[in-house]
């Protein structure tokens, strides 16, 4: 068991930042669990609330990239009951990570219960109840954190668009489910623990018999690359030869929503605005990739770059022609504010802008500040398109965001394009073991 | 008219306070084989690398056919071909894909050679990159650079996954590319035996400082084991000029000297009243008591 | 035809150059007889031509070898009878050198050394 409580530890502290995180949200947990039953509930606990609780979660983001490598490797064999620990760790892991938020969400609850009204019940009454919704609440963040690591081991295993793409779909199109049972306080919780119970059994009998799996030959032929080549030789050694690709991966989990007709208006933009940074986690990998090129194409550095900003925007432009219609779409058919085109259509380019030189400023590997500069910038863009998106937000503040992201976009185009001129490669390896050697 | 292939002057490269090259001058000239030698971390993947402009000097420069590497024009590129130590592949393309895409960028491309050797160094042009195995990438590597016969070859440690044969394959290669004296080759390795074969001009990094560079033939006179026995034991201390090394064993004194030659033979047997036994060591021996 | 060494404390060129000294002076190559270009010998070692052609340019200095334009390199016509003594002499000097050091370690005369020498000598005679 010792094993097992270890493992679980690991996954927590696999990095020195995760490391943080996880202590963050156990601090999170504790003083939270304490104050929220006694606070006034409104957006902004309800938002620290809600990230106090993922930083726990976040912490072991990288545990699904762990299990996966240990699972193919030779430690399941070595280790005693290797499967068996490999499994408890995983489950335990989740489970632990699946409590901060329905305990909160239970106790915001009961918080919000006016005193009249609780002082009609007694103490015991209201834990049996807390008890109840917890468990409620319980099983379904159980799955949804579940299929939250599913996308996580997409995106971790592959880094790279197809990583992200199918990260996104996943979360997209499987989460929605179970989160908006949460918010309509829908606990359907028999077929949910049913899933549940599904998915860790699937994950188990894989775990069992993975070694099998893996000289296995591949199920599906792979596509032939052959087509590609002729006449687009600079997009494919950059990445950017498949804009339609992408574009797909976006537009599928967008369709199962408007199938399964989600009703939230609010998040809509948010999620667009989201799918706008992918072009952006695509550009922070041009500097490495560009590596290749800058022996076999003629160009110096200042041409390589006006050349890789140019490829960028061709891409773009098809990522941005399936966004864009798809808000005008979204917003025809759920009679979203007539203002969300105006505000949204120059919120999405902009997003796309400002990632897209974000990712192009990092010619030195992913550094702290920058990734520091990319969630704040991400949580900016989604915060406006909240604020466009509701009929309370205002449109000055709105349109004064929009004016800063668009000076923003500049400054980073600017701090790119010089970054691009003085690019040393030997601080922007594939191998970040190496680069980070290099800068000591 | 200076026709070296690559010059460097007082080159050095520090990244953010640490010095990693200091005080490098060489210079290539056609018909050049250049091993170069170093413990990992001495710097010669930084050295190859700054040869090939893909990162800029801190100190001094280093010249590529006369023009700065750094700012290199377009024709200088299509003279010069690298073998990275970590393979540039895309792993979703096939090795012919691959192959084709690289012949792209380049006005002159050899399709025969490649293919001829791709057949006898058995690289499956149809397979995807992805599956292929660690020897595999590396000879696609080195093809990708043979292919637009450049005048100047780069190679970082281009056979560390290779198994003899496909080493020896290689190896025939390049001597192919040496042949006809005016192309130049400069290539890193931990195989030691490799380059002893190979190279004409060595150069050891030791810390980032170029320790020796010069001649095989010169290094392998002028570095050698120097045995001194005598009936009674020797006295505690002996000097003995330029020695790399001493290792006494009761009558028996061994010392690894350098910048050997008669003048210096002569000039021990005269300080030790001995005549001392000389042996001449393989490169890798030197290497490794260069580094005791 | 030539057995080399990479490996071996002696530069590659000087083995060539002690091994066709040697063939020659011992009538295994006769005048007129053609050497592997140095493409070939450097491809068949995996050797550097350079050290090939170092080696070939010197016994041409010496006068062993002659080239022969856009032919292979060959075997001179008329090597001349003393160089040939003062060739075959050298190569015994390394065997000569090892010779006295051992009997200077073992603390042996001039004149016993000699009078081994001669016994050897009417030994391998018989």
């Amino acid at each position: 068991m010792s094993a097992v409580a270890r493992l679980v530890l690991a996954y927590f502290t696999r990095t020195h930042g995760l490391r943080w995180l996880s202590l963050g949200g156990l601090i999170a947990l504790v003083v939270g669990s304490a104050v929220l039953p006694y606070t006034v509930i409104s957006d902004l606990t309800g938002v620290v609330a809600f990230l106090g609780g993922l930083a726990l979660v976040v912490g072991a983001g990288l545990m699904p990239l762990m299990v996966g490598r240990m699972a193919t490797s030779h430690v399941i064999c070595v280790l005693p009951y290797g499967r068996l620990k490999l499994f408890l760790s995983a489950l335990i892991t989740v489970m632990l990570v699946s409590v901060p938020l329905p305990l909160f969400g239970v106790l915001a609850q009961i918080a919000q219960v006016p005193p009249s009204i609780a002082a009609q019940y007694t103490t015991w009454q209201v834990v049996k109840t807390g008890l109840y919704l917890f468990e409620a609440f319980y099983v379904t963040t159980f799955l949804a954190i579940t299929w939250l690591y599913i996308a996580l081991w997409f995106a971790t295993s592959e880094r790279n668009a197809r990583g992200l793409a199918k990260a996104l779909l996943v979360i997209i199109a499987v989460i929605y489910a179970p989160t908006q049972r949460i918010i309509d306080l829908d606990p359907k919780f028999h077929i949910t623990t049913w899933e549940a119970i599904l998915m860790w059994g699937a994950f188990g009998t894989w775990l069992a018999y993975v070694p099998g799996l893996r000289g296995r030959k591949r199920l599906l032929p792979e596509r032939s690359g052959a087509s590609n080549i002729s006449g687009q030789e600079f997009d494919v050694l950059l990445g950017t030869a498949r804009p339609w690709l992408v574009a797909l991966g976006i537009l599928f989990p967008i369709t199962v929503q408007v199938l399964v007709g989600y009703k939230l208006p609010n998040t809509w933009l948010m999620y667009l605005t989201l799918f706008s940074a992918v072009s952006g986690a695509l550009a922070s990998r041009a500097a490495e990739r560009s590596r290749a090129i800058w022996l076999r194409a003629r160009w110096s550095r200042e041409e390589l770059f006006a050349r890789v900003e140019t490829a960028f925007w061709k891409h773009n432009i098809i990522l941005l022609a399936v966004v864009l219609t798809t808000l005008v779409v979204v917003t025809r058919l759920y009679d979203l504010p007539a203002r969300v085109i105006p505000l949204g259509v120059p919120l999405l380019l902009l997003g796309m802008t400002v990632s897209t030189y974000l990712g192009l400023m990092m010619t030195r590997g992913l550094r702290w500040s920058e990734a520091t500069l990319a969630i704040v910038i991400m949580l900016s863009l989604m915060g406006t398109a909240v604020l466009a998106n509701s009929e309370r937000g205002d449109v000055r503040m709105v349109v004064g965001l929009l004016i800063v992201f668009a000076m923003g976009a500049s400054v980073l185009r600017f701090t790119a394009r010089a970054r691009w001129h003085r690019i040393d490669w030997m601080l922007c390896r594939a191998d970040r073991s190496e680069s980070a050697r290099l800068q000591g | 008219m200076n026709s070296a292939h690559v010059v460097a002057r007082s080159l050095g490269k520090s990244f953010s306070e640490k010095r990693v090259l200091d005080n490098l001058s060489f210079s290539v000239e056609p018909g050049d084989v250049v091993g170069v030698l170093g413990k990992n971390g001495a710097g010669k993947t930084t050295l190859l690398e700054m040869m090939l402009g893909f990162s800029p000097a801190t100190a001094g420069q280093v010249t590529l056919f006369g023009h700065d590497s750094y700012r290199m024009p377009a024709d200088v590129k299509t003279r010069v071909g690298f073998v990275p130590q970590q393979d540039e592949l895309l792993n979703a393309l096939t090795a012919g894909d691959q192959l084709r895409l690289i012949a792209s960028f380049y006005p002159r491309w050899d399709a025969a050679l490649v293919e001829r050797l791709c057949t006898a160094w058995g690289v499956n042009l149809g397979a995807r990159i992805r599956t292929m195995s660690v020897g595999e990438r590396q000879k696609l590597s080195i093809l990708l650079a043979l292919g637009h016969k450049p005048q100047l070859l780069i190679l970082d440690e281009p056979v560390a996954s290779l198994d003899p044969i496909a080493r020896r394959q290689f190896l025939e290669q390049i001597v192919e590319v040496a042949a006809d004296g005016e192309r130049s080759v400069v290539f890193s390795s931990h195989i030691v035996s490799d380059i002893e074969r190979l190279a004409n001009r060595i150069w050891i990094l030791k810390e980032g400082r170029l320790y020796w560079q010069g001649d095989l033939d010169s290094l392998k006179e002028s570095i050698v084991r120097v045995h001194l026995r005598g009936a009674t034991p020797l006295p505690e201390r002996i000097e003995i000029p330029n020695a790399v090394s001493v290792r006494r064993d009761g009558n028996h004194v061994v010392a690894v000297v350098r910048d050997w030659d008669d003048g210096a033979a002569r000039d021990l047997e005269r300080r030790t009243g001995m005549t001392p036994e000389v042996e001449t060591l393989a490169l890798e021996e030197i290497f490794l008591e260069l580094h005791r | 035809m030539f057995i080399l060494n990479p490996q071996s404390g002696t530069p590659i060129y000087k083995q060539i150059l002690e091994q066709v000294r040697r063939m020659v002076a011992s009538g295994q190559l006769q005048p007129g007889a053609e050497l592997p270009s140095v493409r070939e010998l450097a491809l068949k070692h995996a050797v550097n031509p350079m050290t090939i052609s170092r080696a070939y340019g010197l016994l041409e200095a010496e006068g062993l070898l002659e080239r022969n334009r856009g032919k292979p390199m060959t075997v001179a016509a008329q090597p001349r009878a003393n160089a040939q003594l003062a060739r075959r002499l050298e190569q015994i000097e390394p065997h000569l050198d090892h010779v006295v050091l051992a009997a200077r370690q073992l603390q042996l005369s001039e004149a016993e050394v000699v009078k081994a020498l001669r016994r050897k000598w009417g030994e391998t005679d018989e």
